[in-house]
């Protein structure tokens, strides 16, 4: 009964975490013909860290990522990555100097990043919500 | 104990000075130890520091090498595009990054920025914006300008970041071989040493690129980076397999640098020695501390064995005083009497003899004095073993008040003393001592409970008129001293040959009669006792005789007082008693029941504290019926304590056996406390008996002792009866018994056996018959 009372509440709590509601906005994304419909937080992070190549699946996995910055990608390092700009920066940098990673992928613009996911199976990126389009699919995020 | 540990003990014992030379050996290893292989530590630190230096040195070569090809094959890349399409007719300006980026031909541009300028220095095009749209007059490409070489510039300043840029560029040229411009490769300078934190390099190491130019394009020191700074490049360069030493801040440190071949750079690793120390200084901190800790161990162990050592040590010299205490005690107790603390008889044989020795050489003289307590056996049976101690101890302490300095003065015996008086030659002279050593001795002594007075008797005998030895001296002085207990105590004798005859003789009775009891040489007479009414013989009274070989029967008088003295006395006693009984009961079974045993008792006997126990066992052993036996006690008996007197009379009664008061009348006691003792008969004295006749005193005494006998329940019994008159006398008077010579002198067991038997058969005739052979006196008995 009591530990009910508490998993309930740890749920609320969960549930209730402002994830994606501080500053702007963000979804991730895939193709829309990519079998990836859920994806745990911390594997999202892995991915764009350079610690994840290749999902549970066996499938591997491209990450895309925004030259410029603006606050959804704020957003997404803050949220899913924990590290800010310059952090991230100073991570691949160690990775990419001692020869043991690549850094994702840049685009230009979330249009181009769209599409580069809708043309591209193994791809996952993220945007706005609003710039979501038929060939592309949300991926759910679980904590 | 075993040798070994009598070893280690000594070893423990006198070592202290041996431990302290093993403790500050062992010390001085430890230490000298300790800092020899924290020198050998900091050697290998150092060596270590230096083998890092190195290896890091080519493992950052290898790494920066790698990111100058990657970056330089870009760069190669970016000039052969313009190549191509100046081939393809277009002009240089033409684009080509955007291609090559969405091939990925290019560095990740994340973390790197390539971009293109035209020959003036104006910016054609960038992977990424720049923070200025021309680089003319910038250090790289000026110099581009003049060399077709790949050139590293120095870091360029973003304002809007707040970072840098490190510029790598490579000249492009137009197809006729014109300068054109660059292709340059931005890369913020951290990318290079982001990977070195202090865990890597420690506080003091350095790490970075310097340019050929002696210029440093990135520098990380500890947390924080740099550039700028210049370096003696020639110095460095003889430092690329063989680190060199360099002082930092005061601090050693090893660089190496190492020649890139991309770019003219050069891979600078330097690691400071602290650095490398510091965990060579932790080992060694280890090492004092470990050596702290050993050093403590060695002095608390050896501070252990110290303390055992030094308290075995004191252990030893304790137990030494206290052998050496031990055996001045033993020698005092060896040779002095511990009830009065004066010498003892073993000392003062020693010191006789010497004196004696010292005495022939000097043809000097001296006197030795034997003294003996009058009585003492009396008062110790009487008043107790306590207060003879007493009256001993007060005795010897007079002694010594009433004698000089010189005289000497020990306990030999129960209560004999001697004392040697030195150099003295008149017989004067000691006469005075012996004087006043009976006046100290006569006053009174106050003992617990009573105050008694006793005297001594003094043999002297002088040396060497008296004897040249010390037994003959002893002896002639106790011969002296019976002397003069038999001239009736309280005096002093000086040793005679003619005293020396008598005393012999006296000795040697002494010591036949020590051995009279176990040679079976006593014999119990008997004599009757009389009913005087009926004329039967109803009892007989026992009494001892001694048959002293050689001489015959000795009279009772001429030994019963020396085995008084002597203690005998009470065996003698007991002895008596059980033959009277086993004799009386021998008859009982011969026909003549019913006789009743009469036996004296001693005095010592009578306050013998076994007196009971050897009259239950007489009784049992013979087994005598206890009613038929009685025991006659003097008058002069119950008055030492009456109340010990009371209380034997009546376990004596107690046991079943009668008591009689033996010789009533010439003692002191008054005929009124006759009624406080348990008594069943009185035995009146044979004085009375004999004076009866012809003195009307004793009549009326006589009279008077009947009737208060009777009065007071009591069977009275005459002795001394030596004539019919006699016994008529005694009949008139309704005494109860009679005995005496009129009816038989004492007789051995067979022949009062016969009288018995006689009188049996004519009991009257035989009275008159047997007429007494001697009238004097009263026969010798137990007193």
């Amino acid at each position: 009964m009591g530990r009910c009372a508490v998993m309930v509440v740890l749920a609320v709590a969960l549930l209730a975490r402002p994830a994606f509601a501080v500053g702007a906005e963000f979804v991730v994304i895939v193709a829309v013909h990519s079998p990836v419909t859920v994806l745990a937080s911390n594997e999202v992070a892995d991915i764009y860290l350079g610690r994840l190549r290749r999902l549970p699946d066996g499938r591997t996995v491209l990450p895309v990522d925004r030259f410029e910055s603006d606050g959804v990608q704020e957003a997404f390092y803050r949220e899913i990555l924990q590290r800010n700009a310059a952090q991230l920066r100073a991570h691949w940098s160690r990775l990419v100097f001692t020869g043991r990673g690549k850094p994702p992928r840049q685009v230009r613009s979330d249009a181009e990043l769209v599409e580069f996911v809708a043309r591209n199976p193994h791809a996952i990126g993220y945007v706005a919500p609003a710039l979501v389009t038929p060939s592309v699919r949300v991926v759910r995020i679980d904590p | 104990m075993p040798i070994r540990y009598r070893a280690l003990r000594a070893l423990l014992a006198n070592s202290s000075v041996a431990l302290s030379v093993v403790g500050v050996l062992l010390l001085a290893t430890i230490w000298w130890g300790t800092f020899m292989f924290a020198e050998f530590e900091s050697e290998a630190a150092t060596r270590a520091t230096r083998a890092s230096t190195v290896e890091l040195a080519e493992t950052y070569e290898a790494q920066v090498a790698r990111t100058l090809r990657e970056i330089g094959h870009a760069l190669r890349l970016v000039r052969h595009a313009v190549a191509q399409q100046q081939a393809l007719g277009r002009g240089v300006g033409a684009p080509v990054l955007p291609a090559l980026e969405a091939n990925e031909l290019l560095p990740p541009s994340l973390l790197f920025t390539i971009a293109r300028t035209d020959e003036h220095g104006a910016v054609i095009e960038s992977t990424r914006p720049l923070p200025d749209t021309s680089v003319a007059g910038m250090d790289f490409f000026e110099q581009q300008r003049d060399y077709d070489s790949p050139v590293v510039g120095m870091p360029w300043r973003d304002p809007a970041t707040g970072g840098s840029l490190l510029p790598f560029s490579y000249r492009v040229s137009a197809a006729d071989g014109a300068f054109a411009g660059i292709a340059v490769v931005l890369v913020d300078p951290e990318f290079f040493v982001a990977s070195f934190d202090q865990a890597r390099i420690g506080t003091h190491g350095r790490i970075g690129l310097l340019g050929a130019d002696g210029f440093c394009r990135i520098l990380r020191q500890g947390g924080a980076s740099s550039s700028g700074s210049q370096v003696d490049i020639e110095r460095l360069a003889r430092s690329a397999e063989t680190p060199a030493t360099i002082e930092w801040d005061g601090a050693r440190g090893y660089l190496s640098a190492r020649p890139l071949y991309d770019f003219p750079l050069f891979v600078v690793v330097g690691l400071s020695e602290a650095d490398g120390l510091a965990a060579a200084g932790a080992a060694n901190g280890s090492h004092i501390r470990r050596a702290l800790f050993g050093s403590a161990l060695v002095l608390l162990v050896l501070g252990a064995l110290g303390r055992v050592g030094w308290t075995m040590q004191r252990a030893r010299t304790r137990a030494a005083e206290e052998q050496a205490a031990h055996a001045a005690r033993v020698e005092h107790l060896a040779f002095h009497d511990s009830l009065t603390e004066l010498p003892n008889r073993a000392y003062f044989t020693r010191f006789l003899t010497q004196t004696i020795a010292l005495s022939k050489r000097n043809g000097r003289q001296f006197g030795v004095f034997l003294l003996d307590l009058d009585r003492f056996k009396v008062i110790n049976d009487t008043l107790g073993h306590g207060a003879g101690d007493e009256l001993l101890r007060e005795i010897s302490s007079r002694l010594k008040s009433v004698l000089r300095e010189s005289d000497f003065v020990a306990r030999i015996g129960g209560d004999e003393f001697v004392i040697l008086v030195p150099e003295t030659t008149a017989e004067r002279q000691l006469s005075r001592v012996a004087e006043r050593i009976l006046e100290a001795t006569s006053r009174p002594v106050s003992l617990p409970g009573s105050e008694v007075r006793v005297t001594v008797s003094i043999g002297i005998a002088l040396f060497p008129d008296d004897g040249g030895d010390h037994e003959a001296l002893l002896k002639h002085a106790d011969v002296a001293m019976y002397h003069a207990k038999a001239e009736g105590k309280n005096n002093y004798q000086f040793y005679s040959e003619k005293l020396n005859e008598h005393s012999l003789g006296r000795l040697a009775l002494e010591a036949d009669l020590a051995s009279a009891l176990n040679n079976n040489e006593f014999v119990v007479h008997y004599q009757a006792r009389v009913d005087a009414r009926s004329n039967q013989i109803v009892g007989a009274e026992a009494l001892v005789r001694w048959n002293r070989p050689g001489v015959g029967l000795v009279p009772p008088l001429e030994f019963i007082p020396v085995a008084e003295e002597t203690g005998q006395i009470v065996e003698i006693g007991k002895w008596v008693l059980r033959e009277a009984c086993r004799q009386c009961v021998a008859w009982h079974q011969e026909g003549f029941p019913g006789l009743r045993m009469s036996v004296n008792l001693s005095a010592r006997q009578f306050s013998d504290r076994v007196l009971l126990d050897d009259l239950q066992s007489a009784l049992q052993q013979s087994r005598m019926p206890p009613e038929l036996l009685e025991l006659e006690i003097t008058e002069s008996m119950l008055m030492r304590d009456a109340e010990q007197a009371k209380r034997v009379l009546g376990a004596v009664r107690g046991l079943g056996a009668r008591t009689a008061l033996d010789d009533f009348g010439t003692g002191y006691s008054s005929l009124s406390t006759l009624k406080h003792f348990p008594f069943d008969v009185i035995k009146i004295d044979a004085a009375f008996v004999r004076g009866a006749l012809a003195d009307q005193q004793d009549r009326s005494l006589t009279d008077a002792v009947i009737a208060v006998g009777h009065a007071l329940g009591l069977r009275v019994v005459a002795e001394g009866v030596e004539s019919a008159e006699h016994a008529q006398f005694l009949r008139a008077r309704r005494c109860d018994e009679l005995q005496g010579y009129f009816f038989n002198r004492p007789l051995p067991a067979d022949e009062f056996a016969a009288l018995l038997r006689g009188w049996q058969a004519d009991a009257p005739a035989s009275a008159a018959s047997v007429q007494p052979i001697r009238r004097t006196g009263r026969a010798g008995k137990i007193k």
